[in-house]
């Protein structure tokens, strides 16, 4: 053993001591916000500035690729993997108009804004206008759930959040190879055509190779295997390796040079898992690989909260309120064009799917920013100076500690005085036992395929098979007694049922015009047909509870 | 032998209107009819490209609720006939009232204060427009009135 070996060996037991203190004290961080009303980023950010306050007490050194190869892919696709493409399909236009044309545009707001305020030089301009647009709604999306906000608005605040999350890191990315040969000295040539055709290239690439990884996987594994950890392990393969093959795809086709967005083809991959995969799984697996998932998130994002923390001193944050101030001051102004103006444009685009104005609000106010931005920053160090990347990591923590306190712990009185939060005691009891009903059945299915395939025992699927009929009886007793009492849930129960048989009705259209069964003239007179019932029946339900005059 | 007509929509008080409604039919001997009325008007927002995909969901949407109660009165061993009609709420239920020449019209009322564009008084003040309008008494249930039907 030499000393070199020893060395090295000492540094990775002082990271690996860094990791557990970490990991100790995200714990302890969940632990005490399980106790209190506050979403579990804003305790992070607290805990990280908590840190700031004490630089030197963790050492953990991770580099900028590793934490965009490691800890953002983790968060993405653990994203999508609850995205329904059903419902994100009825929203793309307004979801691809605020992730596109709305990051581009708070890219330039932002980055313009600070650039002749504080006089920062362009390229990291920019790269700060890219890395703060990417918008994080983990902790406005716990409130959406508490409050019982409608899935419409969930999805249009998750779905612009992933695919802007991967358009901001494309930009970024253009933005520090533009700084990078700035700095090396190079000629700062840049060109807004050119630039615009690497984003198209980069981003729609990264998007094909997410997806046909992703139908791969879901179709050929996921389908075929029927062993939770072989499925599970086949999901980190796939995230971590669309990232991958996306960033080296010049290499593995003899291009040099030829990138495209691997944060995208995580996220087209992670839709694939979600939307396809998750329906060819058996239930355990989906367990496994929701646990799974759900606990590498919590663990990337208590680490990016906090090492933020351990990179920023405190003392820092006084000095750069000027920069802070301004950074979210920039931020609010883009974040109010993109959500009003794209808004009224979706408006116009398409009138029958506009967005409500009270929408526009919790969206606008619940712009968050959160994990990738503080990953991005964190990666600033090695394209410009340490005093610019300092500065604007410092910019970066400040807005995230502004969103996250500021906007939101005050997004749940904004939500409650829009009245978007319509969850009443006897829906939520309601919920709850149709869960528990729609679980019981799915363990009765789950024991049956079993049985067929020779696992189970006669004896013992005869036994539990009694146990879970027993168990679904009591369920159904319970919640029609609960129908009794509350019959107006009746009517909600029906809304949901008969929008879920238009939804199937679309499907089975679609599949009978993939078939040829039928021609494209009458396939589009019945959609649209189906389509303008789906939306009479939305109408129908965002209408409940108006017009109570007579049962 | 006296008509009683039942309109329904669903919500808070239905099942105690419904179940009132059954009751005294059985008491009386009386003819008992559900009624729904489509009125997308009552909807806020319903574009006119809509109205006819909204009236078709509200059709089917008050199919559903006219055969739910009419297996209610059913299982009381009560027949019972459905109707659906279209067009203002108010005026159709009075039209009804008349056509049928009905004797008493059983409304169920919402749980607690409507807080809506009515106002509180909002179903005393509907049940006040169709006494107005069709000449017939109508009696208001509240959702917490208990009804046990005796099933023959």
């Amino acid at each position: 053993m030499n000393l070199r070996y020893l060395a090295q060996e000492g540094a990775l037991i002082q990271q690996e001591l860094g990791f557990v203190i970490l990991l100790s004290i995200a714990a302890l961080v969940a632990i005490f916000v399980r106790r209190i009303r506050l979403p579990y980023t804003v305790a992070l950010v607290l805990v990280g500035l908590l840190l700031s306050l004490f630089p030197n007490l963790i050492e953990f050194e991770i580099s900028s690729e590793l934490i965009l190869a490691l800890l953002v892919p983790p968060l993405l696709f653990e994203a999508t993997l609850h995205l329904p493409w059903g419902g994100l399909r009825r929203d793309l236009l307004p979801v691809l108009l605020l992730a596109l044309v709305g990051t581009l545009i708070g890219t330039f707001i932002v980055g313009g804004m600070v650039q002749q305020i504080l006089n920062i030089p362009w390229a990291a301009a920019i790269a700060f206008g890219a890395l703060i647009s990417a918008t994080d709604p983990v902790a406005v999306i716990a409130f959406f759930r508490s409050l019982g906000v409608s899935k419409r608005l969930t999805i249009l605040v998750e779905g612009e959040s992933l695919f802007n999350d991967g358009v901001a890191i494309v930009i970024f990315n253009i933005a520090v190879a533009a700084g990078a040969a700035s700095a090396n000295g190079g000629t700062t040539y840049f060109s807004l055509s050119e630039a615009l055709l690497e984003f198209i290239m980069v981003a729609f690439g990264g998007l094909a190779v997410g997806l046909v990884l992703g139908y791969i996987v879901s179709s050929i594994i996921l389908k075929n295997v029927d062993d939770h950890l072989i499925e599970t392990a086949t999901t980190v393969a796939l995230a971590f390796g669309a990232f991958l093959m996306a960033e080296a795809f010049g290499e593995l086709i003899n291009v040099p040079g030829l990138h495209l967005s691997g944060i995208l083809a995580v996220v087209a991959a992670g839709l694939m898992v979600g939307n396809i995969g998750s329906y060819n799984t058996s239930p355990t697996t989906k367990i496994t690989l929701n646990n799974f998932w759900e606990f590498l998130t919590f663990v990337v994002n208590s680490l990016v909260f906090l090492l933020i923390g351990i990179r920023i001193a405190f003392r820092q944050l006084t000095p750069n309120l000027v920069p802070i101030l301004v950074a979210v001051l920039a931020i609010l102004v883009s974040r109010a064009i993109i959500v009003y103006a794209l808004g009224w444009l979706n408006g116009r685009l398409q009138p029958r799917n506009h967005i409500p104005t009270s929408y526009r609000h919790v969206m606008f106010w619940g712009g968050l920013r959160g994990a990738i931005s503080l990953a991005l920053a964190l990666t600033l160090t090695d394209t410009f100076s340490p005093e610019l990347a300092n500065e604007l990591q410092v910019m970066t923590f400040g807005v995230v500690l502004f969103t996250l306190l500021v906007q939101g712990l005050s997004i749940e009185q904004l939500i409650k005085r829009l009245g978007l939060g319509h969850k009443s005691p006897q829906q939520v009891e309601q919920q709850r036992q149709q869960t528990l009903l729609y679980t019981k059945q799915a363990g009765k299915t789950e024991l049956a395929r079993l049985r067929q395939e020779g696992i189970l025992s006669p004896e013992i699927w005869e036994a539990m098979d009694a146990v879970y009929d027993a168990d679904i009886v009591r369920h159904k007793a319970d919640l029609s007694v609960h129908l009794q009492q509350f019959p107006e849930l009746e009517q909600a129960m029906y809304l949901q049922a008969r929008l879920d048989m238009l939804r199937a009705e679309k499907s089975a259209l679609a599949d009978a015009a993939q078939r040829g069964l039928v021609g494209e003239e009458v396939q589009h007179a019945l959609a649209r047909q189906l389509n303008d019932q789906v939306a009479a029946l939305e109408l129908i339900q965002a209408n409940r509870g108006l017009g109570d005059e007579k049962e | 032998m006296r008509k009683l007509v039942c309109a329904t929509r669903g919500g808070e008080g239905s099942r105690a209107a419904q179940l009132a409604a059954i009751a005294q039919a059985q008491a009386e001997n009386a003819a008992l009819t559900f009624l729904y009325v489509v009125d997308p008007h009552s909807l806020a927002g319903v574009d006119e490209s809509l109205e006819t995909a909204v009236s078709a969901e509200l059709r089917w949407m008050g199919q559903t609720l006219l055969q739910i109660a009419q297996n209610r009165a059913r299982a009381a061993g009560l027949d019972t006939e459905i109707c659906i009609r279209h067009g203002r709420t108010t005026d159709q239920i009075s039209q009804f009232l008349q056509d049928t020449q009905a004797d008493l019209l059983i409304l169920g009322t919402p749980r607690g204060t409507t807080a809506n564009v009515f106002g509180d008084d909002a179903i005393e003040q509907f049940a006040a427009a169709i006494r107005q309008q069709a000449k017939i008494p109508v009696k208001l249930i509240h959702p917490d009135t208990v009804t046990k039907l005796t099933i023959q």
